[in-house]
């Protein structure tokens, strides 16, 4: 019997996803929209994890060709992402239910 | 040679074009970005850049398994080799408790044990990447 890995969503990442619902955001952008609770260090660590896992799609910015320095890059979260995210808070608020509320 | 120019190399070395792209070049781009910044701000969007470096190093090593395995045929040797040398001496031997010997045994060993890991298994690298160009 193969066993099915399900996608795991912590609540920085559900935060990310919320910012990035419906709109391109640079990683910078992210930090200031957070207020604090992603730290600016570790915004691009997290976005390359949620990258991998399928969560958010990422293009380079497009630019003049006299601009100087790296392009920067433009994030925003995919359906599959938001799915998740969506399932997580269904399942969080059901786990919530006190057992007479579950009734 | 520039902070970013350093950053580059070292990334060309030890991280893949992937790993580059998303973590590392995203943290130079803002650095260039916020170029016109006070000192102390420079100094920190520096920081930020080499912390993005570590992580990326630090992924790509608990991603790759080729790195891992590598660490692995260089580690065991080096325990087989210094389980021997300790067995081995001989008792009450002064030579072993100066620092020149114990550098030099230390040079043995990690020869031994690197000398063959590099031989027969090197992780693959990555093409050299053009100055300033991102992916």
């Amino acid at each position: 019997v193969s066993e099915i890995r399900l996608p795991s969503v912590s609540v920085t990442e559900s935060l990310l996803l919320d910012l990035l619902e419906g709109r391109e955001r640079f990683g910078l952008d992210l930090v200031e929209a957070a207020k604090g609770r992603i730290k600016r260090r570790s915004i691009y660590v997290l976005l390359a994890r949620m990258e991998a896992k399928g969560f958010v799609e990422s293009r380079q910015e497009e630019r003049g060709t006299d601009a100087a320095g790296l392009p920067r890059r433009l994030y925003r979260a995919t359906s599959y992402g938001l799915k998740v995210r969506d399932a997580y808070r269904i399942l969080q608020d059901a786990l919530a239910l006190k057992p007479a509320e579950a009734r | 040679m520039t902070f970013v120019d350093a950053i580059t190399v070292l990334s060309d070395r030890f991280l893949r074009e992937r790993t580059f792209e998303l973590i590392v070049a995203p943290a130079i781009a803002d650095l260039q970005y916020n170029g016109d910044e006070a000192a102390t701000h420079r100094l920190g969007n520096r920081l930020l850049v080499a912390y993005a470096f570590a992580c990326a190093v630090y992924e790509e090593a608990t991603s790759d398994s080729s790195l891992l395995t590598f660490a692995a045929l260089v580690i065991i040797p080096a325990c087989y080799y210094t389980f021997l040398v300790m067995a081995c001496a001989p008792p009450g031997a002064e030579w072993f408790d100066t620092s020149r010997g114990r550098v030099t045994v230390g040079i043995i060993i990690s020869v031994l044990s690197l000398g063959p890991a590099i031989a027969c298994y090197w992780p693959e690298r990555q093409p050299p990447r053009a100055p300033g160009e991102a992916a």
